[in-house]
């Protein structure tokens, strides 16, 4: 190999790769200050970079009813009518209503809200919610009653006091039909917090944006860049 | 991907706070003399109108969650006497920062106060790679002692 080859091949695969390196040292520092960017909270709103990350529920949403509020999930959010109220719950159990307090649980949990939406609190096994529910309803004399893998629970919210049973009967919240208005909402919001510009700049700075076969392209970027890197100290050596 | 690591029930970080028989659970409401400062402090609205906390007449025992980088990490901690006793990250949900459950960090908390501005009356050693944790835990720690200076003033 003389000189005048390597020169030719360095300048050659500097060029092709110049707009690589510039993209990934651009991405790379924005990656890098991704909460001060807030990257990782701006969404991304083109439909065709969604419908490319398949973003949407991969189940329907499924909704229960209590006096005419919806509580709703579509995978990991639950909304309380339209407003996102949980953003990683795995299972809805219902919802009821406690006099002015709507009261809906999952994942082991109790979420309080008053009939404006605005959360009064959480409660979770610390406070006594059993574990493994499987049903919420109410009794005649307004408490909360929990069917769980233990047996039947009844609480007064407001001392907080729970007693288990055999067996109550209550009126059980059951999934209803959302309304076709309300469930193209939750989709439409669904779809419009579901990826962040973090998470493309992620894919697009390894390569996987474009598949597996993108992060083979990335590594070979970048063993043109060691080449570049060893061919000019090479240069540089040889001149000297 | 999500995923949560219970490191300690919430229950039984309870039971061991108060030797297997914690207190009935009290109610504070959040009123708008508490919400300012709130925000102050953890850089945001608590987003509850209401918390709960434990309390044997000795020490208290607050069950708090604040976001890291995405996802909220469950602490509990024990505050007495204008003092941290103890912090214990219970259940962790982000995919980094776990490291600010291990006491070599927790311990720094233990026996500090408020000092003006509702900081800290120290400074919290941080851990590489694990800053929004470490800095979830801090506003977490102000937070708890903040709630107890407001119930002692009350009493």
């Amino acid at each position: 190999m003389n000189f005048l080859f390597i020169h030719k091949w360095h300048k050659k695969i500097g060029i092709y790769i110049a707009i690589f390196v510039i993209f990934l040292a651009i991405s790379g520092i924005a990656l890098n200050h991704s909460e001060e960017f807030k990257l990782n909270t701006t969404f991304v709103k083109m439909e065709w970079l969604l419908d490319l990350y398949r973003i949407g529920p991969v189940s329907e949403p499924t909704g229960y009813l209590s006096s005419n509020n919806w509580v709703i999930q579509a995978n990991k959010r639950i909304y309380f009518n339209s407003k996102e109220i949980i953003n990683d719950a795995n299972k809805l159990i219902g919802m009821v209503k406690i006099n002015d307090t709507y009261v809906i649980a999952y994942d082991g949990k109790l979420m309080l809200l008053n009939k404006k939406g605005e959360i009064l609190e959480l409660l979770t096994g610390a406070e006594g919610v059993p574990a493994g529910m499987t049903k919420i309803g109410y009794d005649e004399q307004d408490n909360i009653v929990i069917k769980s893998a233990h047996g039947y629970y009844r609480v007064n919210l407001g001392i907080l006091q729970w007693g288990e049973y055999d067996f109550i009967n209550a009126n059980w919240s059951s999934t209803s039909k959302i309304t076709e208005p309300l469930k193209t909402n939750i989709l439409e919001q669904y779809r419009g917090t579901g990826l962040t510009i973090e998470r493309v700049l992620l894919d697009l700075h390894s390569g996987r944006i474009v598949g597996g076969w993108g992060i083979y392209l990335v590594d070979i970027i970048a063993l043109l860049f060691i080449i570049i890197a060893i061919t000019g100290i090479w240069m540089w050596w040889y001149k000297k | 991907m999500s995923f949560a690591d219970t490191y300690l029930e919430p229950e039984k970080f309870l039971q061991q706070v108060f030797n297997n028989n914690p207190p009935e659970p009290k109610k504070l409401w959040i009123k708008k003399e508490l919400k300012a400062e709130i925000k102050k402090i953890l850089g945001h609205d608590l987003k509850r109108l209401r918390l709960r906390y434990w309390d044997d007449n000795t020490k208290r025992a607050w069950i708090l969650e604040e976001i890291g980088r995405d996802k909220p990490i469950t602490v509990g901690l024990v505050t007495s006497d204008g003092k941290i006793l103890d912090v214990k990250v219970l259940i962790f949900r982000e995919s980094r920062g776990w490291e600010v459950k291990y006491p070599f960090f927790t311990d720094q908390f233990k026996d500090a106060t408020l000092a003006t501005g509702n900081n800290l009356d120290r400074k919290i050693d941080g851990i590489s790679g694990a800053t929004l944790s470490v800095n979830a835990l801090t506003k977490l720690g102000r937070l708890a002692l903040f709630l107890h200076k407001y119930l002692d003033k009350k009493k």
